[in-house]
Formats: C-alpha cells, structure tokens, sequence
C-alpha cells in the first residue's frame, strides 16, 4: 500500500493542479515584502503532496494564493501562474474565482473551533454551500448535508445537521469543515494544518477519514502541516519551505530515506538512512527545533535563505550566490550549492 | 423560548418590587406638603387636616406604601395634586404618542445607522468608509433641539411639505399621524444612528477578519452574501445590547422634543408635572419609565435568545 501511494504520479496523466513559479507580495507599511518566492509543483488526482515547512515559511499564503483569498489590497499574486485543469486562475475575475472557491477546489483551516459561523446549524453551513454552487432545491441540499455529515463519520448526522457550531467538538467541527469543502465534490481539497490542535487520537481520526475520501472521491489534496509525523502518515510527495521559498521537494519515502537539503535534514532530526527510512521503522519522525529562527521576508540574507543557521555553510558559497533548484534524483529536487557534500558528510556519520 | 420569557419575567419581579420602593421613598423625602400643594398657603389647619386624613398622610409609612402599592398594581396611579384628574388617564393618552416617537426615531437610527455602518466596515481605510464616519459622527454630535430647530425651518416654515406642531393620533389619521412624527423622529433618531453606524462599524470590521468570514469566501459564496449573511448577521448581537440603552435615552430626550414639536407625550407630562410640582404625577412617571427600562432589557434578552444560539446553553 505504501510503496503505491509513494510512486511518483504517472507523467501521463495531467496534473489537476499545477502551480509555476509563483510569486506572492504583500503592500505593508514598511514597503512591499516577498511572502513566497517562486513555488511550483504539480498536483495529481488521488495524490496528496504535503508542504512542510516552519511556521512563518508561506504555506499558508500558498495555499491562499491558490484560493484567491489573499487579503484584499494587501496580498497580490505578483507572478507565475496557478493552473487548475490547464486553465490559469491568476488575474481571472472575483466572479469567476467565486465558481471555483468550493466548487473545484475546497479548503479546510487550522482553527475548526473558529471556522464556522456560530449563528446558523452545522446542516445550514454545508446546504449553504451546496447551494452556492449547484441548481437544487433547499430541501435536496438539506438532504444532502445529512448525507455528507453522515459520510464525514458524524454519528446520528440527522440530529446533528441541526446542531449548533458550539454544541460540537473540536473534532466534530473538523468534520464538517470537511463536509463543507467536500459538498460540491471538488477535485482539490486544501487543507492547511487541520489537524494541528486536535489531540492525537482525533488528529489520527480525522487523518484516516481524510484518506478513506481520498480513496473514494478520487481528489487531490495539497496538505500543509508543520508536523513531519503527519506527512509520514499522509502525503505522496513532499514539498519543503523556507523563508517564500521551496527548498527541497521530492517523493515521501526519499525525502525521509535521503533527505539533502540540510534544512529538511535539520527538520528530521536524524541523519538519513539510506534504504531504512524512519518510516518503515515505525518511528513517527519529529520536527526537531533548528537553532536561530526564519528570517522575515523583510530581512533576508544575502546569498543562501538558510545560511545562517546552517551547520554545512561555506564562508563565500554560501553567503554570496543564492542557490538554485537542482535534481538530486528523478522527482527529486533541492535547492543547496553544496547537496552532493552534505551528502557525503552526513553519510560518513 | 417560553420557560427563558417566563423565567427572565420572574426574575424582573424583585427589581420591580425594589424600585416600588425606591420610587416611594424618593417622593417622601422631597420637601414639601402634599396636603398644603393642593389646597395653597392660604388652607386652614382644619382643611390640611382633612386632606391629610383623605390621602393617609396620617398613617405610618409602610402603611402608606403597601395601600399605593395595592392601588398601583391594580392600575391606580392616584389623582393629580394640581386638578385632581387621575394620573393613569393622562398617562395612558400620551403613552401611545411617545412610544410611535421613540419606535419611529429608533427604525430611523437602524435604517440610517447600520447600512453606514456595513459600508464603513466593508471598505476601511477608503472613501465609503471616510463618508460614512463622518456622518456617524456629524449624527452623534449634533444637539436634538437644533435639528429640530433646523427641520422645523426648513420643511415647516421654508419648504410647507411638514405640521409644525401638534399631534394627530394613529387610530383617527394613521398618515397624518405619520407627518407628524417625522420630523420629532427625526430629531431624536439621528444620535442613536450614528452609535448604531459606529458600532456596527466596529464589530464587523472585526467579524470580517474572523476565521468564519474566510470560511464562507472559501464556499464561494458571493461577496454580497459573506457580508449580510455571516458578516452582518453575527455584527447585530452586539447592537441589541445599544438598542436597549439608546431607547433609554431616547425617553430622556422626549422633554424637549415634545416641547419644541407641542407633542402630547410624555415630555409634556414630564415638563407640566415638574413645574406644576404634581407630586403624583413625577411619582408615576418615574414609576413607569422604570418599568418601561425593564421591559425593555427583557425584549433584549429574548432579541439575544432568537439572534445568538449559543445563549440558550445557559
Ligand atoms: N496579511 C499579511 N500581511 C503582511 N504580511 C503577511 C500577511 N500574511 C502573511 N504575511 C507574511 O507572509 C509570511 C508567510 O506567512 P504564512 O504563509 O502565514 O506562513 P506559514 O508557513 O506559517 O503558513 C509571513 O512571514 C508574513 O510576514
Ligand atoms: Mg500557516
């Protein structure tokens, strides 16, 4: 099963999702700021590709950028482009971004306490959204979110569709975030850090339901997380943050088998293993905490993003040129002038 | 719903039962001889006397109290000190005068004061916003008298398009009775629109930044529908709690807009009682303007109860 979902997606079929280069800026008072900084990847149906990365890296204003709901004003897509089924959404019209917000593609937050509006039934939420997008009736959508809750494994979902937000559970409101994204079947399913603040054994739960839809629905899923045992859990393939940029990308089983990047080294916490990956070991790997912090986009260092706090810097390489994405293998890219050394080093310990 | 009505009604009674008392004891305390105010200086000691006798003013306090008290609950307010008319009657004929005033003023400051405000909070920092503010805020600092002052000269006197006095009752001419209360409306509505405008300014500029608002836009739903349906919608809890205490004030303010508009309400009842020194009939005002604070801290409570599902847990 693993080795299956951990092949890299056929080069045949075309990507749902496919985002080139892009480029993401905020207007603050201090100047204009780079939040992220030529990100791309591709997203293919029935895949999951995790971005991992420390907090403040830009997943959140990735996975925004593609929902066209940066901060009016504020936030701009400033460059590549973000394709779903070849189609660019960049610089389309709010309209025409509205039919595809829910619709193609749906998303999930962080704060489930939060993220739902305490005035109305959990039922009314989902059958909003069906609504929105699909020519039914309100009793047909009634019908549906019923359906939907019960799909998301919410027991009693007749009850519970007439249930308040605050009448329900973390975990609970968790599930029907999902039923909210899911309600008009989307084909990219969003999901940035929804499982952080749950406790362990829902944040497994709801881990599980997340792949049962998968398996079921078909959908892509682009899942941002900060925690790496996660990804483990959940993800094909792996694209690595730093500071806007990605750093390292690559299939699940590589990136934990032989990571290059000394930043996602650092994040993993050991030294790679070539062949047995800390998966395979069972071992859920922890994000280790890398001393020294991530600079601001206001304040970025010369040459290479992660120089500072890197214990594989060269005076001059380093601290000069900024480095660009490199292939370390088929599928398998970083972003380091010194991978090959770090290579050797880190397998010489 | 109906055992949280029943159960908030319950619990008015003792503050009921309190201000009674408060109400009671003010009046005893202010100076002055009830017996003396109605028959003037010139009473013999034996007419004093026989008042006193006629009214209780002979008998010990809580005695007195209970025998107001018992006629009070059954609808009795007593007879006015000036022309021994019974103060229910007055009482009863300008309370439907002040209260077409004051609904009226309050539906003006809602329709003025919360689309401001939803234009304000949806475009922060920009011209909308701008205009709405100082609008807002040229409401809440304009004095009631001088608006009406203003519209009085300028429809009544200048235009002719409104009665500059005078009242004519809903029961006999409903639209007549509506050109009437314009302009008084008016003039008492605008402070409350622009507390209404600020407030929901505020709360919603809030409420738009909240993790619900982003759920809804990542529905799909249309901009229009993220600001009235999850945006506003949550915005208003907080206005029910200023509704209460604008209409408050807004009773404050009757005095000098039915003096001003010659309105038979409650500000006339209020303005001819305090300087007639109708003793009974102050005493019921205040009695009926608590009550009626009461009441509607009660219409708050059950606006909160349908507005926001998550009181009903307590
Ligand atoms: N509304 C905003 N205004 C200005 N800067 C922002 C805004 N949102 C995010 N940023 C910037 O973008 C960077 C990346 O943020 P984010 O994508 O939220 O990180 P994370 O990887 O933790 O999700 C942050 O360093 C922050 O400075
Ligand atoms: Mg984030």
């Amino acid at each position: 099963m693993m080795t299956d979902r951990a092949l890299p997606p056929s080069a045949k079929t075309a990507p749902v999702l496919q985002v080139r280069d892009l480029v993401t800026e905020f207007t603050t008072d201090e100047g204009r700021l780079r939040a992220v900084d030529g990100v791309s990847f591709d997203l293919h149906a029935g895949q999951t590709l995790a971005v991992v990365g420390e907090s403040g890296s830009g997943k959140s204003v990735t996975s925004l950028s593609v929902m066209g709901l940066l901060p009016a004003r504020i936030g701009r897509v400033a460059g590549g482009s973000i394709k779903l089924d070849g189609k660019d959404l960049v610089g389309i019209s709010e309209r025409r971004m509205q039919r595809v917000r829910g619709n193609d593609i749906g998303m999930i937050f962080q704060e489930p306490m939060t993220s739902l509006t305490p005035v109305y039934t959990v039922g009314d939420q989902i059958a909003e959204a069906i609504l929105t997008h699909r020519d039914i009736s309100r009793r047909a959508a009634r019908a549906r979110a019923v359906e939907l809750l019960e799909q998301v494994g919410i027991p009693e979902p007749k009850l519970r569709a007439r249930a308040y937000p605050h009448q329900l559970s973390g975990g609970m409101r968790q599930r029907v975030m999902i039923a909210i994204a899911l309600a008009c079947d989307p084909r990219v399913l969003i999901a940035d850090e929804p499982t952080t603040g749950l406790d362990v054994t829902i944040q497994a739960q709801i881990l599980e339901l997340l792949r049962r839809l998968q398996a079921e629905t078909g959908m892509a899923i682009l899942f941002i997380t900060h925690d790496l045992g996660v990804v483990a859990e959940i993800a094909d393939r792996v694209l690595v943050m730093y500071a806007g940029q990605m750093v390292e990308e690559a299939p699940v089983e590589a990136l934990f088998a032989q990571p290059r990047m000394p930043y996602t080294i650092g994040l993993l916490g050991s030294t790679p293993r070539p062949g047995a990956s800390a998966l395979a070991a069972g071992a859920a790997p922890r994000l280790r905490a890398i001393p020294g912090n991530i600079p601001s986009p206001r304040a970025l260092p010369q040459g290479c993003r992660f120089h500072p706090r890197c214990t594989h810097m060269r005076e001059g390489l380093c601290t000069t040129a900024a480095p660009p994405l490199d292939s370390a293998a088929p599928g398998h890219q970083v972003r380091c002038a010194r991978w090959r050394d770090v290579a050797t080093q880190e397998a010489r310990t | 719903m109906v055992f949280f009505v029943l159960r908030r009604m319950l619990g008015m009674i003792p503050i009921l039962f309190l201000i009674t008392i408060g109400v009671f004891l003010v009046m005893q305390v202010l100076p002055g001889d009830p017996a003396r105010m109605i028959l003037g200086q010139e009473a013999t000691p034996e007419a004093l006397a026989a008042v006193r006798e006629r009214l209780g003013l002979n008998q010990p306090l809580h005695m007195q109290y209970l025998s107001w008290l018992g006629n009070v609950m059954t609808g009795d307010l007593g007879r006015s000190m000036v022309d021994n008319s019974p103060v229910s009657r007055a009482i009863l004929n300008a309370l439907p005068v002040t209260l077409q005033i004051t609904a009226l003023a309050l539906l003006v400051g809602l329709v003025i004061g919360v689309p401001a405000g939803v234009i304000a909070a949806t475009s922060p920092g920009r011209l909308g916003d701008g205009v709405a503010t100082f609008i807002g805020l040229t409401c809440i600092s304009l004095p009631g008298f001088w608006v009406a002052v203003l519209l009085l000269y300028v429809f009544s006197l200048w235009l002719g398009w409104l009665p500059s006095s005078g009242f004519v009752r809903f029961s006999v001419d409903p639209w007549q009775s509506f050109l009437h209360s314009i302009m008084p409306a008016i003039a008492l509505g605008l402070r409350p629109a622009g507390i209404f405008m600020r407030l929901v300014r505020s709360s919603m500029i809030e409420v738009m930044k909240s993790d619900y608002v982003r759920t809804a836009r990542a529905k799909g739903l249309t901009a229009r529908a993220v600001i009235l349906r999850h945006g506003l919608r949550t915005s208003l809890i907080p206005l029910v709690t200023i509704l209460s205490v604008e209409f408050a004030a807004l009773l404050g303010n009757v005095v000098v807009i039915d003096t001003i508009f010659g309105l038979p309400g409650f500000g006339r009842l209020i303005f001819n009682s305090v300087l007639r020194l109708d003793l009974t009939m102050m005493q019921s005002l205040v009695l009926i303007f608590a009550v009626a604070v009461i009441v509607i801290n009660l219409v708050t409570d059950i606006l909160y109860f349908i507005l926001d599902p998550r009181i009903k847990e307590r």
